[in-house]
């Protein structure tokens, strides 16, 4: 047991090491001058010896693998750098940011779980009955919808016109619901498709005939025998649902005016400013990693039979 | 209603009807018969001559998205389960009939721990306290020959050997207290040693319980080991029933005998040629016309293809029985 969590384990740094190089790619791939982009957004004049001097000061000269090595150093330091646009410590800055990011992630995950729980689950009571037929336009409805419009349908419907929610800034709990919602409702829908077909393959397997033999309505066998045959299926879309919804804070976090990590992101890219791209970026790909791994493990714990074909 | 004389189970002319959506099959056509309290009745039939049907559709037994449609009647304790709402025959599940299924295996939810898919049906059919269930499944599992039962009830079913599943699968089908206890093909999926530990283990239950049992089989070790009464099956209708000793000893119908003649023996001298059943069980998927043995059977008359043979009185037999076959019956007489 203790060496598959291992094994497991050495593959995420090994994945994280590879998300940290294509990180730091992102500025030797960078069209243009790199230099002469970063003398502009100091602003002043730009002449030749300040480009010069700009590309001394970021090592730009330097062979890849080395500036390479000299900036995971600073990274495992705790050092991203500075911003260009405005001066700030990268690390600082993220740290301030992280709260927003951290609410929009959990509580997206939250609706995610409810609205796939209680809409797969709700289908898979009457395999193709009205409301399964319902839930299921719903599903692919929401699916098909884009993030940002479905974050203004929200901000019209509760904020324009029934005035209930507040749509502007991360200001409470109430100021959470909007933007969760937002986030959870499309992989919620898939969740709930999953969950929904998954069921539906349970409940074909001879061990539902058994429990039927003893007497017992769907509801029971649907919740007591089918349910802890799909846990790991669930747990694994689960995981992936969450970096779906780490994803979404990009557009998500703009539209309701959060600053959190994935407004920063947007920011950064949209003025170019590398440091802080490098850095979010590289975050972003550490938390998948991590997420897909505890969930890995989280499934492995979880399901009996490969608890024991892996001798625990 | 009186359970002293009245059957625990009387099948009276039921026909199955599988839908599929390019042909209808008909697995089950026009059986009857009865089992009376304690006593053990063994339907043998080939694969696919619908004794597993016969069994499992009057419970609503039969595997997700086929659409069986059932004429006649099967009446448990007086009562048609044809006619049954959703919920009474869900009480009679698990309560006056128990099931127990070919592979424990696959019958059991690989995920759960055994103790509790025990304790759930005790709770639900003799209306116990969580405690209680616990208590009674440990004396099941004592009962069906699992030593520790309490360690027992805290393993999932692939910690346990094929034989040991089995029993579980039997303290399942008994754990309601059942009238009826319906087996089908216990021993199939088990080793020949421990086929012979789980008949003694039917047989032990049935006489201390008194239930009735239906096994389902097409092992006439089985049969001779464990049942009173038997019933042949073939291409979906029965072609003879009676008392083991009548059947076993002295086939009547020529499809018995030949499926008597096709099991090896070892008694008999080394090159004595074996005998099997020639030709092949008819297709269901065609409405059969006459006996649906006729074309294999060497005692057919042009008559046996075209008249379905009913079930007749064999004469001179040491108690009631009945075979399909008015040819062999005169020939009795």
């Amino acid at each position: 047991m203790f060496r598959i969590v291992l094994n497991r384990a050495i593959s995420a740094a090994i994945l994280i090491v590879i998300a940290s190089v294509f990180s730091f790619m992102i500025i030797a791939a960078f069209p243009g001058n790199v230099a002469g982009l970063i003398a502009e957004m100091r602003g002043g004049f730009v002449s030749q010896e300040v480009v010069d001097a700009v590309a001394e000061e970021f090592r730009l000269n330097d062979p890849l693998a080395l500036r390479y090595l000299h900036w995971l150093g600073d990274v495992l330091q705790g050092n991203l750098g500075v911003s260009l646009r405005t001066g700030e410590n990268v690390s600082t800055a993220m740290a301030q940011r992280l709260e927003p990011t951290i609410v929009l992630v959990l509580g997206g995950s939250v609706v995610t779980l409810l609205m796939g729980v209680m809409m797969g689950f709700a289908g898979a009571m009457r395999p193709n009955g009205s409301i399964d037929q319902l839930i299921r336009v719903i599903a692919v409805f929401n699916v098909s919808l884009p993030k940002f419009f479905l974050a203004a349908m929200l901000i019209y419907i509760f904020g324009v016109q029934l005035q209930i929610l507040p749509t502007f800034g991360f200001r409470g709990p109430l100021s959470w619901i909007l933007p969760c919602i937002a986030v959870g409702a499309v992989p919620g829908a898939l969740l709930s498709r999953l969950i929904r077909v998954a069921l539906e393959e349970a409940m074909s397997r001879p061990y539902v005939i058994t429990a039927k033999s003893k007497g017992f309505g769907r509801r029971h066998i649907l919740f007591q025998d089918a349910l802890p045959n799909i846990v790991p299926v669930f747990l694994t879309t689960f995981g992936m649902n969450i970096a779906f919804v780490t994803q979404s804070s990009l557009i998500i976090e703009p539209i309701f005016s959060w600053n959190g990590i994935g407004a920063y992101f947007v920011e950064a890219a949209r003025f170019r400013d590398l440091p802080v791209l490098q850095s979010c970026l590289l975050m972003f790909s550490i938390l998948f990693i991590l997420v897909n791994l505890a969930v890995d493990l989280i499934v492995m714990l979880a399901d009996p039979l490969q608890r024991r074909a892996r001798g625990a | 209603m009186n359970s002293t004389t009245m059957p625990p189970l009387e099948v009276d002319d039921f026909t199955v009807t599988l839908h599929t959506p390019t042909l209808s099959v008909r697995p089950v056509d026009g059986v009857s018969y009865s089992v009376q309290a304690g006593e053990v009745l063994a339907v043998v039939g080939e694969s696919g001559s619908g004794k597993t049907i016969l069994n499992m559709a009057p419970l609503d037994l039969l595997p997700v998205g086929v659409d069986a449609e059932m004429k006649g009647s099967v009446r448990f304790e007086g009562r048609d389960l044809l006619n049954m709402s959703t919920s009474e025959l869900e009480a009679v599940r698990g309560g006056g009939i128990g099931v127990v299924f070919q592979d424990p295996l696959s019958a059991l939810n690989p995920v759960r721990k055994i103790g509790r898919q025990l304790t759930e049906g005790i709770e639900r059919h003799l209306g116990l306290t969580p405690t209680q269930a616990e208590n009674r499944t440990a004396e099941l599992l004592t009962l069906v020959g699992l030593p520790d039962p309490k360690s027992r009830m805290q393993q999932y079913p692939h910690e346990l050997s094929g034989g040991q599943r089995q029993r579980v699968g039997i303290a399942m089908g008994i754990s309601g207290e059942p009238r009826v206890l319906i087996a089908d093909e216990p021993t199939t999926a088990l080793d020949v040693t421990v086929q012979a530990q789980i008949v003694e283990l039917l047989k032990d239950l049935q006489k201390r319980m008194g239930m009735a049992i239906v096994i389902i089989t097409h092992d006439f070790g089985v049969v001779s080991g464990l049942a009173d009464k038997v019933a042949v099956m073939y291409a979906g209708r029965l072609s003879e029933l009676g008392s083991v000793r009548d059947v076993l000893i002295d086939p009547a119908h020529p499809y018995t005998r030949g499926l008597l003649q096709s099991v090896p023996s070892l008694t008999v001298p080394m090159d004595t040629k074996f005998l099997g059943l020639p030709g092949q069980p008819p297709n269901m998927a065609y409405r059969i016309e006459g006996c649906a043995f006729a074309p294999r059977c060497i005692e057919a008359r042009a008559d046996c293809h075209v008249n379905r043979p009913s079930l007749l009185s064999v004469p001179h037999s040491a108690s009631d029985r009945l075979a399909a076959c008015p040819v062999i019956v005169n020939q009795f007489a």
